[in-house]
């Protein structure tokens, strides 16, 4: 079989046969923007002479799809460096990357042990069979961050937000409780850093994750995954790839320094890293269960 | 053979493969390396912080940081109460990363044993022998027990250290800032007056929630055929309920995120009673009923 019908296959079977997954992406990404308009809201309330009458009226504020993306999917600063002020876990960061993480783990191993190892025998290589499954693995982490980031823009320009990446300096504070200092980042900077490093990071701990899943269980992995990710709300270090994936940490906003292209370098070591393993690994594995 | 003594049997068998396999002693293990890391760092930094000389001596020992400590100990500021894992206010990382993954830790160790048997053809087997009844209740009850224990030991572990490393005094209210709980969360009085038994209180409900969550994926298992499925939508519905507090904190000053309630120390927003309960009752009624009635009609062929 070619690789491009393994990946049909893939894509059929592991995608668009579970669109409650994309429902629930498209809810999830829905509820971040409303989540968005109330924080802008209040955080403005004073504006708006105390009138909830202001809510409709967000539109005429100084506010960006930046904005909504940095507040709503930006993470924190580590408490390292805010210990003036009460530490909170960025809990819908952390919750918006391990589902992308939920969605691409059970369907590789699954394959492995079910009906999948008809279609890996008719392959005849497994590092066809692999390199589809790395494919398909992409291909889902984009079109989840792709969905969501689109959708937070959409919805965005529906109340009125402008839809370039200028930072409002009264949110900005409001998040980090620093004054903001624009960095001279043009709009390629703040599109990179806010919309395309995510979903690069989200690639490559995903393909990590699948790779892990060939010598431990799933639940493990995705533990691991958890635990990985959770690190890189304390830790600001660079091997912590997570850290690429939290705008408010990207040098294009001007408080740390994780600079787009060494994170895109490390993103790329990372999957080449975890596909490579996986296909050797993969080729010296017994396919058939030890029962039989 | 008596239907109680096959009760027990079922029960014994299905206590024995919760407890005795691998992934109990993993999760157990995650949970104590966290809880070292926690314990690690909060110590370290009680020494050090404990007198000036240490701190602005940079090439003082453990021993001179240890003297520092006996010159200026600040005794209300830390104590067992507010430094084990489950009171700790700094919100150091490792006890963070422990209360963000704990759904994922109880379910580790037996939650992949119901979906991997209904697959296996394990239930054609056991059903007929001793019925569809007895046998998820005592799986259950397993769950339950196996899900609380794994987070139960870790947590006392912490406890244990606290006690050898700092003072079990009560926490000083004029020092409100280092973990005092304010009066407007639950249990308040009692953890100011008594916090030995409010420790204790907090690792029962700990406890009990931890078993509830493990059994949720009993109860997913039900609705998702797949392996992994049931083990994560618990983890993700509890960790999407945290993520709803940040529009519930426009319209109460409450804290509705069980995971945060889960933590005895100090919470961002107030814990509360009733909210609690509220959550037992919503953890009753995605386990209890669906197992009993998804398990009464549960065809094994």
């Amino acid at each position: 079989m070619r690789f491009f019908n393994i990946l049909r296959y893939d894509l059929r079977m592991g995608f668009l046969r579970r669109p409650l997954r994309w429902i629930a992406t498209a809810a999830l990404f829905s509820l971040l923007a409303g989540n968005f308009c109330l924080i802008a809201f209040s955080a403005y309330y004073q504006e708006f002479d105390y009138n909830p009458a202001g809510l409709l009226q967000l539109g005429t504020l100084p506010i960006s799809i930046g904005d909504e993306i940095l507040i709503e999917l930006g993470s924190v600063l580590p408490p390292s460096i805010q210990e003036d002020q009460a530490f909170s876990f960025p809990t819908i960061w952390l919750f918006t990357h391990l589902l992308v993480c939920f969605f691409t783990l059970g369907y590789m191993n699954e394959d492995l042990t079910r009906g999948g190892v008809q279609v890996l025998i008719r392959t005849r290589r497994k590092s066809t069979w692999w390199l589809a499954k790395c494919a398909w693995n992409i291909l889902v982490v984009t079109l989840y961050y792709g969905l969501g980031e689109a959708l937070l823009w959409i919805l965005g320009r529906a109340v009125g937000f402008s839809g370039d990446f200028t930072l409002n300096p009264f949110l900005f504070q409001t998040l980090t409780n620093r004054a903001y200092v624009p960095t001279g980042a043009g709009e390629w900077d703040f599109f990179v850093a806010f919309l395309v490093m995510p979903c690069l990071t989200g690639i490559a701990i995903n393909l990590m994750q699948m790779t892990l899943t060939l010598f431990v269980k799933p639940m493990v992995a995705f533990i691991a995954v958890a635990i990985y990710l959770s690190a890189a709300v304390f830790y600001p270090h660079p091997l912590l790839l997570a850290n690429y994936a939290m705008p408010v940490r990207s040098a294009a906003a001007g408080i740390y320094a994780f600079w787009p292209s060494t994170g895109i370098l490390l993103c790329a070591a990372f999957s080449l890293a975890s596909v490579a393993v996986g296909a050797v690994y993969l080729r010296k594995m017994d396919i058939l269960p030890a029962s039989s | 053979m008596s239907r109680g003594s096959l009760t027990r049997r079922v029960f014994r068998v299905e206590l024995g493969k919760a407890f005795r396999n691998p992934f109990f002693l993993l999760s157990v293990l995650i949970g104590t390396v966290l809880v070292a890391v926690n314990a690690t760092n909060l110590i370290r930094i009680y020494y050090q912080e404990g007198g000036t000389y240490a701190r602005n001596v940079s090439i003082a020992t453990f021993a001179d940081q240890l003297d520092g400590y006996l010159k200026y100990p600040v005794l209300p500021a830390a104590t067992v109460y507010n430094q084990w894992i489950g009171g700790d206010y700094s919100g150091e990382a490792a006890g963070s990363i422990f209360f963000t993954i704990l759904p994922l830790l109880v379910i580790l160790p037996y939650g992949h044993s119901v979906s991997e048997e209904m697959r296996s053809g394990y239930l054609k087997t056991i059903i007929p022998r001793c019925g569809r009844r007895r046998y998820f209740l005592a799986k259950a009850g397993a769950m339950f027990l196996s899900g609380g224990t794994a987070v139960l030991l870790p947590m006392i572990l912490s406890l244990l250290i606290c006690f050898m490393a700092f003072p079990a005094v009560k926490v000083d209210m004029i020092y409100d800032m280092y973990g005092a709980l304010h009066h407007s969360n639950m249990a308040s009085v009692l953890f100011n007056q008594h916090p030995l038994l409010y420790t204790l209180m907090y690792l029962g409900i700990d406890f009990v929630f931890s078993g509830l969550f493990a059994c949720m994926a009993f109860s997913a298992s039900f609705f998702w055929k797949q392996r992994v499925a049931p083990m994560i939508v618990p983890y993700l519905f509890l960790l999407g309920m945290e993520s709803f507090r940040s529009v519930t904190m426009f319209f109460t000053s409450s804290e509705i995120s069980i995971l945060i309630m889960l933590k005895a120390g100090v919470t961002p927003l107030s814990t509360k009673a009733d909210i609690l309960l509220l959550w037992l009752a919503l953890c009753l009624l995605l386990t209890a009923p669906i197992i009993y009635w998804k398990g009464r009609k549960y065809e094994i062929f």
